[in-house]
Formats: structure tokens, C-alpha cells, sequence
């Protein structure tokens, strides 16, 4: 084969696999535009749709199923996602004040304690990849994603990696049809179930091992100062909240007063609600697991918060 | 640089091993005297063997005697080591082994060139995770000069990209799967246990197959030809068989330097079936400092044994009973790989009772259903291409047509940057 014959070859092949990834990333988006099911940031979606309430709750698992608006009031929202801490939702927020759909009001970022250390860096870093499709429009989004590596510009000189984790189900639901709804307020029941008390008990094994925390991760602090300014600069009010563990890990309770300087050092509001402030909340059955509410005890949680809030 | 990388100071430790490997046998080829010959392999040996044991095995011994106290009513107060698993030792450590043997056996010469020596052991496209080499296959290539083509780079990248897909689209997206019901083992039952066994064991098979396809891959780029390690083994219909098509380069290791000297077939029946037994059993400890390991070493051993015995390791003509063969030896091959996951012998126990369990059920995928369609779908594909590859030679994967071999990689490239999943986990035999 000729050297001509052969460059043309490797022209085309690069010509094809452009073409097909400009295609594929355009095919994409356009369905990533269009999701309002649970899937796919269609959360995020579905609430970019709706007027801004006066007060959202951000944060994980244990706002997600936790927390009840409509006893918190009328015009209370959560948006919350499983397995998504700090990073991700200072990213987020950053992500609601660029459209400008922060709340009227308030706004309440659930955090958790062991994202105060070094060593769930990564862990955090992992969590901001489900907001990919962001990271050439928010520059927050795309400072953090950078954070994992020198590899990761490159990765975003694909159009369809934006899409990666998401990309089966978008191009399947057209297909299937197949869509979780996203519900009204942001709240997900997690309903008592006979398991309850066993998965408590493992959980009480599993999540007791030695958490080697070690130092300080500075970038805590750098996006709830990051999330402070947001919200003065919009005139809202920001309330930082540490939710109830069943049993909190030894470990973490040096956390709970480094949390607090943070929050005096910075003028912050810093709500911490341990469990046995909720009355009820000793009892097993009002639990999941060690980090979570079941339905009833989210009631219980929920009426506390109200009582302690004075939300609008 | 390359396994520096990793911990810098174990560098030290490749650097002994490679010393040791060089001068030993220099050394016992410049005597004749066949007793200093032996002294000088022996302690060739021990002293690999010795950084094997205290860097893998050291633990394992302590808690074996823990045990063995705890059994005899007596008190051992176990005392840990707190060295992390070099990588890849158990594979480098077989490598020089391999040299030293053949050496000693004067198949070949020792290397006089300690820079091609140490590049032999080091030769980072399969240092941590082989296929493990013969220095008449490998360390003879070094020698020779090579000219860049291009098709070298070619038929590199395609083996590279194929070895890329079954690792991040089939192997990572499956793993997701299969650890959140083995990570929740006591609410599954014993039908999720099994369905995630499964995943587990197509998992295990494109982790591994896949890193050994990008060895080769890289290598063939550089124009040197690494060994092939797999030969599409889910389609074999013998246990006997499929250790013939998996993890080859050990299989024909343990065969070459443990077997045959044990005996090989020649000898009585019982001799015979005694050697098989021992060499899976080493089989089974060379990939991991625990008792799980020994099981399905032992396991895997009765059963080549069995075979043996009532003549079931020869392949049928019968096409019926040649796919009923393929069928129950693949259910076995995924029943015995419990202990292969298991993360120790407790949890080994537990999901052996999981298994048995049939009322409660809580198969809750949550977060995997994003990696249980493109698990699928690549284990589809990779079906695809091993039916493909049983059929014809394994260096067919190279279709013979440019177009097509454009229109597969651009599809392959466009699949793992798609499905792929981005967190990177690491290789499973990176832990051996």
C-alpha cells in the first residue's frame, strides 16, 4: 500500500469517528434537553421548568428521603440526589444561580461530615461526573471535574462523553418509553418494610469501621464561602443543616465542632440536629439504616425542622 | 518509572529479584559441578520465593496460625505486617522463575546484558498483570532490531481498543452490578446471588482478558509479540479444557515447571491424579493469600480429577451433548466462582447460605440500572466476537478489510467513551 493510500485511510477514519461523535454528542443533547424523568438530570430538568420556591433543600440521600416539604410549607422544594455531597452541590447550586433559579428565600444545603477530610476527596470527585453535561458552561463544574486529573480536558474533546453513564437510557427511552416521574416537591418515601431493622443493624456494623479521617480538605470551606456569596449577592438566606444519624460515628464527632468554626469563622447559619434532639427518634422503627429515615421518622424529622426553622 | 509509579520504594524489590535472577544463574552456569549448579538454583529460588512470602503470603500465615490456635484451645497473638501487595509480584516472580528454571535445564543461555535482562522482568506492557513470559519468547525479541510499520501499529490499536472496551464497558459496568448484591448480600436471595455470580464471572473474564488484549496490544505496537493468555474459555466443555484456554501462560507454567517435574502423565494413576491436585492447588494460592483461594484451587483440582477418572474431559462428537457439556461445565465454572469473590471465608459462608435462600428478596438495582443495560450490551458483543474468535484463529479479530476494520473501531471508540464507565476501577488481578 502506498504512503498516500494509506494517509487517505487514516484521514478518513478520523473524518468518520468526528463526524460520528459530533453526530451522536448533537443526537444526544437534544434528548438531554427534552428528559423530564427521573433519570439523566431530569430532576434538574423538571425544576428549571418551575417558578423558584422560597426555600429548597439541597443535598443527598438523607434530604431525598428525610425530608418532607409539605410539612416544612406550601412553598418548600427539595432537590436532592442520591450518593451527592458537597461538591456536587455547590455545583449545582452554582448550576441554578447561572440559570437564575435560586430560591426567593431560603436555602438550606444539607452537608455531611466526613467530606470535611481529604480522604473523601475522591469520592467527591466522582460524584460531580453526573453533571458532565455542564462542564463547558459552568466554570465551577468544570474546575472541580479538572481537580481529577490532567486527563480529563482531553475526555471533554468528545461531544458524547458529556453524555457517559447517561447515554444508554436516553437513547433507549425513546424506545422504551420507560420514565420514572419525578416527584412534585423532590421527596422520594422510603416506606417502613420488615427489613428495616436488619439492614439498621448491618448498617450499625458496616458503617463503624475505622474511617481514617485525616486532614482538612480546604475546599470545604473555599464552596460553602463560594455558596455564602452566592446567596447574599441574590439576597437569600443561607441555613447549613447536618441531618440525625442513628448512631454517629466516633470519628465524627470532632467534625461536628470543626463544622461549627467554619460556620462562625464565615457568618454562616449552621443548624445541627442530632438524633437525640427529635424526640421519638431513639426508636428503631423510625429508621432505614444508620443514615436514614424510613417514612414514619421522616415525619418526625420533618415536624422538628419546621418547629426549629420558621420558614416563610 | 512505569512501577514506580505505583509506591516508589518497591522499585527496590524488583530491582533484587532482577539482580538476584541475573548473577544466580551466570553464576551456575560458569560451574559444572552439577551439586554447585543445584545450590545455586536452590538459593535462586528461595530468595524469590522468600519476597513472595513476605510481601503476599506473611499475613495469611499469621492468621492460618491464629487459627490453628484458636482450634486447639491454645493463644496466638497473630503479629501483621503492615506492607502493602506489591503489584503484579506473584506474575514477575513466575517470570524469573521460568528463566531460572530453563537456565538451570540449559534450554537456554543467561542473558549477559543485564539492561535486557531487567527490561525481561520489567517489561512494563505485562509486568503487573502478564501474560507471564518465557525468556525464550520475550527476551529473545529484544535482541532483535525493529522496523516500524505501521501495521504494527494498526493491529496494536485494534487489540488495544478491543482490550479497552471489555474493561470499561463490559467488566466496570458489571462490577457495579455484581458488588452491590455481594456488598448486600444478606438481603439477596439465592436467584440474585446467583444472577450477580454470573455478572461476576463475565466480569472477571473481560477485566482480565481485557488487560491481557491491551498488553498485547501496546506491545504489538512497539513490534513485540506478547503471548496469548486466553482462548475464549466460556466456550470450553471440560473443566480440564478450560484451563487450557484461561490464564494460558500460567496453566502451561505450573504444567512445564511443576507438573511434569512432579511426574507429568507418565507416572502411576494415583501419582498422576496426586500432581494435578497439588498444581491446582498452587493454582489457587498463586492468585491470593487466603483460604478462599485454596478452596477453589482444591475445588477445581477434584473436578480436573474427576474428569480424568470417568473419561468426561474428552470432547464429545455428538453435537448435542457437546452443547449440554458446554452448559453444565460453564455452570460450574460460575457456581465456583463464590470463593473467587468472597472476601474472605466468613463471607464466603454467608453467600454460600445466601444462595440457598429463597423467600426474602430485595434485588434493589437503584443507582446500577444505569450500568445494567450497557453491561448487557456489551457482554452481547463481546458473546459476539468470542463466538467469532472460537470459530477462526485469534488473530482474526483483525478483520481482513480496511472498511471494516475502520467502521469497528470508530463503533468500539465511540462505545467506551459512551457506555464506558469513567471512574476507572482498577484490574481485578492487579491484586495478584
Amino acid at each position: 500500500m502506498t504512503a498516500k493510500k494509506r494517509t487517505y485511510r487514516i484521514l478518513l477514519f478520523l473524518v468518520i469517528l468526528i463526524m460520528a461523535d459530533k453526530g451522536l454528542g448533537w443526537y444526544l443533547e437534544s434528548l438531554y434537553k427534552q428528559n423530564r424523568c427521573d433519570f439523566s438530570n431530569g430532576k434538574l430538568n423538571v425544576y428549571l421548568d418551575k417558578k423558584p420556591p422560597d426555600t429548597l433543600f439541597v443535598g443527598s440521600s438523607r434530604v431525598l428521603h428525610m425530608i418532607k416539604p409539605e410539612i416544612l410549607g406550601a412553598n418548600t422544594e427539595l432537590l436532592a440526589h442520591q450518593h451527592k455531597h458537597i461538591y456536587h452541590n455547590a455545583a449545582l447550586i452554582d448550576i441554578l444561580r447561572m440559570k437564575k433559579k435560586l430560591p426567593k428565600k431560603v436555602l438550606v444545603l444539607h452537608i455531611e461530615l466526613e467530606d470535611l477530610y481529604m480522604r473523601t476527596e475522591p469520592m467527591l470527585l466522582d460524584q460531580l461526573y453526573s453533571l458532565k453535561y455542564y462542564y463547558h458552561q459552568n466554570p465551577l463544574v468544570k474546575r472541580l471535574i479538572d481537580k481529577q486529573g490532567y486527563q480529563e480536558p482531553i475526555k471533554f474533546l468528545s461531544s458524547v462523553y458529556r453524555f457517559n453513564g447517561d447515554g444508554w437510557k436516553l437513547l433507549s427511552y425513546p424506545i422504551t418509553n420507560n420514565c420514572k416521574e419525578v416527584s412534585k416537591d423532590g421527596y422520594e418515601a422510603l416506606f417502613p418494610s420488615e427489613n428495616d431493622l436488619k439492614r439498621l443493624e448491618k448498617s450499625l456494623v458496616d458503617d463503624f469501621e475505622p474511617m481514617q479521617l485525616d486532614k482538612i480538605n480546604p475546599e470545604f470551606e473555599k464552596l460553602i464561602q463560594q455558596v455564602q456569596k452566592t446567596c447574599s449577592s441574590n439576597g437569600i438566606e443561607l441555613i447549613v443543616l447536618r441531618g440525625p444519624y442513628y448512631k454517629l460515628h466516633p470519628e465524627l464527632n470532632h467534625a461536628t465542632s470543626l463544622m461549627q468554626e467554619i460556620a462562625v469563622r464565615n457568618h454562616i447559619q449552621f443548624v445541627n440536629v442530632p438524633r437525640v434532639e427529635v424526640s421519638g427518634l431513639e426508636k428503631k422503627e423510625f429508621w432505614y439504616d444508620n443514615m436514614h429515615l424510613n417514612d414514619n421518622g421522616a415525619s418526625l424529622y420533618s415536624k422538628h425542622l419546621k418547629s426549629i426553622f420558621y420558614l416563610p | 518509572m512505569f512501577y514506580m509509579s505505583w509506591e516508589p520504594a518497591y522499585i527496590l524489590l524488583i530491582l533484587i529479584s532482577t539482580a538476584t535472577d541475573y548473577f544466580l544463574c551466570r553464576f551456575l552456569t560458569s560451574k559444572s559441578e552439577a551439586r554447585k549448579r543445584k545450590a545455586g538454583l536452590i538459593l535462586n529460588i528461595s530468595l524469590n520465593l522468600v519476597l513472595l512470602f513476605v510481601f503476599k503470603y506473611y499475613n495469611f500465615f499469621q492468621d492460618t496460625l491464629d487459627g490453628l490456635a484458636q482450634l486447639f484451645g491454645g493463644n496466638y497473638a497473630p503479629r501483621y505486617s503492615s506492607f502493602l501487595l506489591p503489584v503484579g509480584i506473584s506474575f514477575y516472580t513466575f517470570q524469573t522463575l521460568s528463566y531460572s528454571f530453563d537456565v538451570y535445564r540449559k534450554k537456554i543461555l543467561p542473558e549477559k546484558h543485564f539492561g535486557k535482562f531487567a527490561l525481561f522482568v520489567a517489561y512494563f506492557p505485562q509486568l503487573v498483570a502478564g501474560p507471564i513470559e518465557r525468556a525464550s519468547d520475550l527476551l529473545t525479541q529484544f535482541k532483535e532490531r525493529v522496523t516500524f510499520k505501521i501495521t504494527m501499529l494498526q493491529e496494536g490499536a485494534v487489540l488495544f481498543l478491543w482490550g479497552l472496551f471489555k474493561k470499561a464497558v463490559v467488566a466496570d459496568n458489571l462490577k457495579i452490578l455484581a458488588d452491590h448484591v455481594f456488598d448486600n448480600a444478606d438481603f439477596q436471595n439465592g436467584g440474585s446471588i446467583i444472577f450477580a455470580l454470573f455478572a461476576f464471572t463475565i466480569q472477571i473474564y473481560a477485566d482480565f482478558s481485557g488487560y491481557s488484549d491491551m498488553a498485547i496490544g501496546v506491545s504489538k505496537m512497539m513490534g513485540i509479540d506478547l503471548s496469548i493468555n486466553f482462548k475464549t474459555p466460556y466456550f470450553s466443555r471440560s473443566i480440564s479444557e478450560f484451563w487450557r484456554r484461561w490464564h494460558i501462560t500460567l496453566s502451561f507454567w505450573l504444567r512445564d515447571y511443576v507438573f511434569i517435574p512432579l511426574g507429568g502423565s507418565r507416572a502411576q494413576k494415583w501419582k498422576i491424579y496426586r500432581n494435578l491436585f497439588l498444581v491446582f492447588l498452587l493454582a489457587g494460592i498463586w492468585h491470593g493469600a487466603d483460604w478462599t483461594f485454596v478452596i477453589w484451587g482444591a475445588v477445581h483440582g477434584l473436578l480436573v480429577i474427576i474428569e480424568r477418572v470417568f473419561g468426561w474431559h474428552k470432547s464429545p462428537t455428538n453435537p448435542i451433548w457437546n452443547f449440554l457439556k458446554w452448559g453444565f461445565t460453564f455452570a460450574i465454572i460460575i457456581l465456583t466462582m463464590l470463593p473467587v469473590r468472597a472476601e474472605d471465608f466468613e463471607h464466603l459462608l454467608n453467600l454460600g447460605g445466601q444462595i440457598l435462600q429463597t423467600n426474602t428478596h430485595e434485588l434493589y438495582l437503584g443507582f446500577a440500572e444505569n450500568v445494567f443495560t450497557p453491561g448487557i450490551f456489551g457482554l452481547i458483543i463481546l458473546f459476539l466476537v468470542d463466538w467469532f474468535v472460537a470459530k477462526k484463529s485469534i488473530l482474526d479479530i483483525r478483520m481482513k478489510h480496511w472498511t471494516v476494520q475502520l467502521s469497528w473501531s470508530v463503533f468500539i471508540i465511540i462505545s467506551i467513551i459512551l457506555l464506558g464507565d469513567a471512574k476507572a476501577e482498577a484490574f481485578f488481578y492487579f491484586q495478584f
